[in-house]
C-alpha cells in the first residue's frame, strides 16, 4: 500500500498530473458556481416561514461542509506525513490549512447574518457555534506552528501533531447540536432518516456545495504547485549558499 | 428586477452574506495564485541565473 502511495507522492509527477488537471477543475468551478448562484439566488423558492433569507444557506452550509471536509483531509495529511514521510503530505497540509480557515470564516460570518433577522443575536454561545469557532482556531493555529520555526521540517512535524490532536473535535461540531440543546437547528440533510428539506432547496444547495468543492480541489492544486516551488527555490539558494561558503 | 434585489426585506442579510462568502474565497483563491506565480517566476529566474548544471555562469 505504501509503495504505490509513494510512487504517487513524487513532486514532479504531481506537478505534471496537476498541470493537466487545472484547466478541467477551474472549468468545473467556473460552471458549478454560475449553475448554483442561479439555482439559489433565482430558480430555488423562499422558505415559509424564514422567507429569502434561507437563501443564506447555499453558502452558510457548503462553507461549513467543508470546514470539516477540509479538517480531515488536513488530518489525514498530517498522519501521512508524520508515520510514512511523504512527500508531498506536509506540502499537502499547509496548501490545504488556509483554504479551510477560509470556509471556516465564512460559515462563522454567513451564519452571524443568518441568525440576525432569524435569531435577533449575531452570536450565541451554543455548543454548535462556540465549537466551530475552536474549529478556526486549530487551523489558525495551524498556519502559525507551520511557519513558527527555522526549518520547515520542524514547523510541519509540530503543525501536523496539532492537526492530529484538534481531529476530536469534528466529531463535536457535527454532533453538538444532538449532545446538547443548541439554538442552532438540528441536522437537516445529513442524518437518519433521510433529507428534511424539501428537493428545490436540496438541488441548489448540492450545486453549490459541488462548487465549493471544485473550489477547494482547484486552489489546493494551486497552492501546492506554489508551495513546491518555494520549496525547491529554498533548495536550490542553499545549495548555492553551501557552495559559496569558504 | 427590484424585487429580486430586495429580497423580500432582507436584501442586506442576503447579499452580504454572499459578498462575504465570494469576497473571501476570491480573494483567498487570486492570493494564491499570485503567489504561486510569484514563485514559478523566481525559481525559473535563479535556474536561468546557474545555468543548466546549477553552478552560477
Amino acid at each position: 500500500m505504501v509503495s504505490p502511495l509513494h510512487r504517487f507522492a513524487n513532486p514532479g509527477r504531481f506537478m505534471r498530473l496537476s498541470g493537466a488537471l487545472l484547466p478541467w477543475t477551474s472549468a468545473a468551478l467556473a460552471v458549478s458556481f454560475v449553475a448554483g448562484l442561479y439555482l439559489a439566488l433565482v430558480a430555488s423558492p423562499p422558505d415559509y416561514r424564514q422567507g429569502e433569507t434561507v437563501r443564506i444557506m447555499y453558502v452558510h452550509v457548503p462553507a461549513a461542509w467543508m470546514a470539516l471536509f477540509v479538517y480531515v483531509f488536513l488530518a489525514a495529511a498530517s498522519a501521512a506525513a508524520l508515520i510514512w514521510r511523504h512527500p508531498l503530505a506536509d506540502v499537502a497540509a499547509r496548501a490545504a490549512s488556509p483554504l479551510g480557515a477560509a470556509f471556516t470564516a465564512v460559515a462563522l460570518a454567513t451564519g452571524s447574518l443568518w441568525g440576525k433577522p432569524i435569531w435577533n443575536a449575531w452570536w450565541v454561545w451554543d455548543a454548535r457555534l462556540t465549537s466551530v469557532l475552536i474549529l478556526l482556531f486549530f487551523y489558525i493555529g495551524h498556519m502559525a506552528l507551520a511557519e513558527a520555526f527555522d526549518d520547515p521540517a520542524r514547523g510541519a512535524r509540530a503543525a501536523a501533531i496539532l492537526a492530529l490532536v484538534g481531529v476530536v473535535n469534528v466529531p463535536i461540531v457535527h454532533f453538538s447540536v444532538e449532545w446538547w440543546n443548541t439554538l442552532h437547528q438540528p441536522a437537516s440533510v445529513l442524518r437518519a432518516g433521510g433529507p428534511a428539506i424539501a428537493a428545490p432547496m436540496l438541488w441548489p444547495l448540492f450545486v453549490m456545495t459541488g462548487a465549493f468543492k471544485a473550489y477547494f480541489v482547484t486552489v489546493l492544486m494551486v497552492r501546492m504547485r506554489g508551495e513546491i516551488d518555494a520549496a525547491r527555490l529554498r533548495a536550490l539558494r542553499l545549495a548555492q549558499a553551501a557552495r559559496a561558503a569558504p | 428586477m427590484s424585487a429580486f434585489f430586495a429580497m423580500g426585506g432582507y436584501a442586506v442579510w442576503v447579499w452580504s452574506s454572499y459578498a462575504v462568502a465570494l469576497g473571501a474565497l476570491t480573494a483567498v483563491g487570486v492570493r494564491s495564485a499570485l503567489r504561486a506565480r510569484a514563485n514559478r517566476a523566481a525559481l525559473e529566474a535563479l535556474r536561468a541565473r546557474l545555468g543548466r548544471n546549477g553552478e552560477a555562469p
